[in-house]
């Protein structure tokens, strides 16, 4: 297959350049970035590379002489290809119809979460038709991730209506502009990406909705002071995070809705109470989970946490950590958040949103104390499972970290 | 030259074929199971029957709109409830049921069909005559056409090329008296069609084509000047036809008495009358090639109406020799 | 080997050596044995083969008839139209005849016939020497018809015209027949049913065949100086068309311009515009446009003929306003 190398337009009133010299002869093959000749316009010359890989098979113009903008100045054949096993060519080379199309591609990476998204690996600039523009701007889709079928490649309407029924694609914000004017863009990676159309995923379909209780933490303050150094000479870091994981363990053993899902019309029990815990990395958020949590004991759990924790930061988390999660904790409160209103995991029913210990006053039976507290937010999916037995939840957490001495016994 | 008994006993029977074939074809068509237009060559019998008799298969010959009894009688036996099944519209048909009566063309026999333009034929014989020479053959070419047909230019172009190149083409014109409602005194100067030809330096005969003893050595004549590279001829067979130009049409243009006379000089009539009277071929014989002839066309008519329809996706086939037509 | 020839010399050279290879093929028509042809496009070949060239009477019917007949039996015939007009006289040798042969046959046998007819206005010989007839021949299901721009497609396509087993009506522009260009000088065929991509563009696809690929040429090299680069369609054969390539060089650059010879109603560009809107609608920027004749016959004097006939300046008017959409 041949193919014209034309004099190329440096500059947008360049109207036609001289060639200096050759540096390619007829015959030669030649690899992409090589310099085919050097080109000279009014008082500036330069180099013209070649494209692609391939071999020379005509020049078509002498040293010193001036070319047109848009003139082939040589045949590029594929490599190997030699002039005389090609038919006759008069003029100029016999064109091949079109089949090149001319989509960037992203080079593929395989995403590192576990949800399944049908989308397009994202495009800078994907070719789109003209209907095809007009209707994903009626639409309010982001065409970035729609995969085109058309000619060459080229987003069709039915492209941009297929990703509208199949409901995975983000509304488009602000228009989508073809120049930056001014602040920053910088091209998302998988893990966010992945991040992005998870959160967008869980809140399109859940009915989430989030209740709060103050834990008194009393109880789980003694217990945490009483047994940190203890764990430390283990070399294992006790956390409030790890005393968490191990109540909500518990309570989830006989609040099993709390561990059920929809799926295609059935509400699912998980077995394994395969507690995740929100880890927020470099700007991004890993949830590994701690299988079977209500199996093990403190230390095993507070140990692994770490453990998950330290994976995490370094980027060495299996696939096997994050998968298979029944629900998570979500802990702020190192950052002086109260309430929050966490998004639920795909695939889980409930988060449950840990906020900072304060101290805080209370009165009980006429007398004023002090006690810590510590705000629970528990977001639930409000499809599977109503407001009292949540409620009833966070008051058997309750219940367990009252007693949150027994959590350390083996 | 006379005929022999045998000879006239085969012509006969091709002739009462023909006569079966049509008033079958007419009922048919009457019923509605016949699509389309049929013409009827019912009292034309002699004219071609003894036309094909002449002929070889390697002969091409251009049967007109009215000819199915030549069309039948040239095809190879086996062929003949084929062409019944082409009429039929049925997938049997010779073609497909593609063509329908006006359009049956069978190659193997040289019958090279017909384009239901008037005068269209006369043109394309020039070519199959040409071939001929082209190639150094002996193969010649008739051409049916009628007193309507010379009205056509290409009529006029045909004879002239062909009487220029001596090309070895037989016209066959079968005056039977009308084109449509137009007598052909109404349109043409000449007393006799035949003198036409004179103007064109092309030999020609007037014959009486109802009796088939003068239509045979009539194209014999023809015929041998034609392979023997002496150029064309032209015949005019006077004749009649009984029903009108298409079937159905009740063909009140024609004078009282006119068709009566006129079945007088039935051309079976008058050869049965000469077979038995001086040939000596008795009733029985007769009544036989008559059985024979039902039997055979029962056989036409039950294959027709046995056979099924074409596939519609056909209509796409052959439009091109190398590209397919989208079909829907 | 290639070399410069004119246009008329490609023809007689593809007559030629395709007549060398083959002995089926002769040539009819008027004037083109012992004179060669009107144009002289079939001179020589009388002198060489006496038995191989036919002049006839003036009788159009019968070259095409005779064709028809002569090409059921195995022969090829290479018919001249002294001009394309004349055609007219003929018409139901090729539509009702030609045409219809192999369909007819059940593709047993095919019209497998030239007919060269020498087409298009600007010589000044008025009404019933000058047109472009190809509009008449393309609703006809059977007909193919070729249209050659260049020497070397001239020689190219009327070998595999004659080739061809079709009826082929192979439209010479007489504007065309002294146009030099590089010819190989051995015998070689260029496929029909397809369109040749001429220059290859991004901004907007110019359909034009015969002496409007000129116009297309030099648009697309002023266009080429604004900075738009236009692709250039020249179909070659106008029936069948090579659709595919027409409208997936549309989808690209999303503007089509067809330029043709002839009145515009009802014109070739018409159908190109229909298959364009018909499949790669949404790929448009811009409606199309059609740079025509004007609808009317084509009379005598030059200014009255230049007027009627297609304008540059209109090309250029139409890419301009396709991009400005």
């Amino acid at each position: 297959m041949t193919k014209n190398v034309v004099m190329p337009r440096f500059g947008a009133t360049m109207e036609e350049g001289t060639i200096n010299s050759w540096s390619v002869k007829e015959g030669q093959t030649v690899s992409k970035g090589d310099v085919l000749c050097e080109i000279a316009i009014e008082k500036l010359t330069n180099e013209l590379l070649a494209e692609e890989d391939g071999t020379i098979l005509k020049l078509l113009g002498e040293e010193g002489a001036t070319i047109a903008c848009g003139e082939p100045i040589l045949i590029l054949g594929a490599a190997g290809e030699t002039l005389e096993a090609l038919a006759p060519v008069a003029h100029s080379a016999e064109r091949t119809p079109l089949t090149q199309s001319e989509e960037r591609d992203v080079p593929s990476r395989q995403p590192s979460s576990t949800m399944q998204i049908e989308r397009a690996e994202y495009r800078e600039s994907p070719q789109i038709t003209p209907k095809g523009l007009q209707l994903a701007e009626e639409l309010g889709v982001d065409y970035h991730f729609v995969k085109g079928t058309g000619r060459f490649g080229m987003i069709t309407r039915e492209d941009i209506l297929a990703g509208k029924n199949a409901g995975l694609l983000p509304k488009a914000g602000a228009k989508i502009s073809r120049s930056v004017a001014t602040g920053e863009t910088q091209k998302m990676s998988m893990m966010l990406l992945s991040t992005a159309n998870a959160m967008d995923s869980s809140l399109k379909s859940t009915a989430q909705t989030t209740i709060s209780m103050d834990l008194d933490a009393a109880a789980m303050v003694r217990a945490y002071q009483s047994h940190k150094d203890e764990f430390s000479q283990k070399g294992i870091k006790l956390t409030y995070t790890a005393i968490l994981v191990k109540a909500v363990a518990g309570a989830l053993v006989e609040h099993k809705l709390l561990r059920t899902v929809i799926e295609d019309a059935n509400l699912v029990t998980r077995a394994e109470i395969n507690i995740g815990i929100a880890i927020d990395v470099a700007d991004s958020l890993i949830v590994p989970n701690i299988k079977n949590a209500d199996q093990k004991n403190m230390s095993q759990i507070a140990f692994e946490l770490e453990a998950l924790s330290d994976r995490a930061r370094n980027k060495s988390i299996t696939q096997e950590e994050i998968a298979g999660g029944t629900f998570t904790i979500s802990n702020l409160g190192m950052f002086g958040i109260k309430y929050f209103t966490p998004i639920l995991k795909p695939g889980e029913s409930g988060i449950l949103g840990v906020g900072t210990i304060q101290e805080v006053v209370q009165v009980q039976n006429g007398g004023i104390f002090v006690k810590p507290v510590l705000n629970l937010s528990l977001t639930h999916d409000h499809r599977v499972v109503n407001g009292a037995p949540c409620a009833r939840f966070l008051q058997t957490i309750q219940h367990i970290l009252n007693e949150c001495e027994t959590l350390f016994v083996n | 030259m006379t005929i022999s008994k045998e000879r006239l006993l085969k012509v006969y029977e091709d002739m009462v074929l023909i006569r079966r074939f049509e008033e079958e074809v007419e009922k048919y068509s009457k019923n509605g199971t016949i699509p389309g237009f049929i013409h009827l060559g019912i009292g034309q019998e002699a004219t071609q029957a003894g036309i094909i008799e002449v002929l070889l298969k390697t002969d091409y010959k251009f049967p007109d709109h009215r000819s199915h009894g030549a069309i039948i009688l040239s095809s190879l036996p086996e062929d003949r409830k084929r062409i019944m099944a082409e009429l039929f519209g049925k997938k049997t048909g010779i073609n497909g049921g593609r063509g329908g009566s006006m359009h049956v063309n069978d190659l193997k026999v040289r019958n090279m069909g017909f384009n239901a333009i008037e005068g269209s034929i006369v043109v394309t014989g020039l070519g199959t005559a040409f071939a001929s020479v082209y190639n150094h053959t002996e193969d010649v070419t008739a051409i049916f056409m009628g007193d309507g047909t010379l009205g056509e230019g290409t009529c006029h172009e045909s004879i002239n090329m062909a009487a220029t190149w001596k090309l070895p083409l037989i016209y066959c014109l079968v005056n039977n008296q009308y084109a449509i409602s137009t007598r052909f005194t109404e349109s043409h100067p000449q007393p006799q069609l035949a003198m036409w030809a004179n103007g064109y330096c092309v030999p020609n005969e007037v014959v009486d084509g109802n009796d088939i003893e003068a239509v045979i050595p009539a194209v014999e004549r023809a015929v041998a000047r034609a392979r023997a590279g002496q150029g064309p001829t032209l015949i005019e067979f006077m004749t009649y036809r009984w029903q009108g130009h298409f079937s159905g049409d009740p063909a009140a243009y024609r004078p009282e008495g006119e068709l009566e006379r006129w079945k007088e000089k039935d051309p079976i009539k008058i050869t049965r009358g000469r077979l038995i009277s001086e040939h000596g071929v008795n009733e029985t014989d007769v009544q036989s090639i008559h059985a024979r002839v039902e039997s055979e066309i029962s056989g036409y008519i039950q294959f027709a109406l046995e056979s099924p329809n074409p596939d519609p996706e056909d209509a796409v086939k052959y439009v091109y020799t190398d590209i397919e037509v989208e079909a829907r | 080997m290639s070399r410069i020839i004119t246009f008329s010399k490609a023809l007689n050279e593809a007559l030629h050596q395709e007549m060398e290879q083959d002995e089926k093929v002769f040539i009819i028509g008027e004037d083109v044995a012992k004179m060669g042809g009107d144009f002289g496009i079939t001179s020589g070949i009388w002198k060489r083969w006496p038995t191989r060239a036919y002049d006839t009477a003036l009788s159009e019917s019968a070259i095409v008839g005779l064709s028809c007949g002569a090409a059921i039996c195995g022969l090829r015939p290479v018919a001249e139209m002294m001009f394309a007009d004349f055609i007219g006289v003929c018409y139901d040798q090729v539509v009702n005849n030609a045409a219809k042969l192999c369909y007819m046959y059940n593709g047993q046998a095919s019209a497998q016939l030239v007919i060269r007819a020498v087409t298009g206005g600007g010589i000044r010989c008025a009404y019933q020497h000058s047109q472009c007839i190809e509009p008449w021949l393309m609703n006809v299901p059977g007909l193919v018809v070729v249209a050659p721009a260049t020497p070397y497609e001239a020689k190219g396509l009327l070998v595999s015209a004659i080739r061809s087993n079709n009826p082929v009506v192979f439209l010479e522009h007489k504007g065309l027949y002294n146009t030099k260009g590089e010819v190989p000088e051995e015998l070689y065929s260029l496929p029909l049913y397809k369109a040749n991509v001429e220059r290859e563009g991004r901004d907007i696809t110019l359909v034009a065949g015969m002496t409007m690929l000129n116009f297309a040429i030099r648009a697309a090299e002023e266009m080429a100086k604004e900075g738009l680069s236009c692709e250039i369609i020249n179909p070659r054969t106008l029936l069948p068309m090579d659709k595919e390539t027409i409208i997936n060089s549309v989808a690209k650059t999303g503007r089509l311009v067809v330029i043709q010879e002839g009145p515009k109603f009802m014109g070739y560009g018409a159908e190109v515009g229909a298959m364009v809107y018909e499949d790669v609608f949404e790929y448009l920027k811009a409606p199309i446009r059609r740079v025509t004749s004007l609808d009317t016959p084509v009379p005598f004097a030059p200014v009255l003929e230049d007027y009627v006939m297609p304008h540059y300046s209109d090309v250029l008017k139409a890419c301009r306003e396709v991009m400005a959409f």
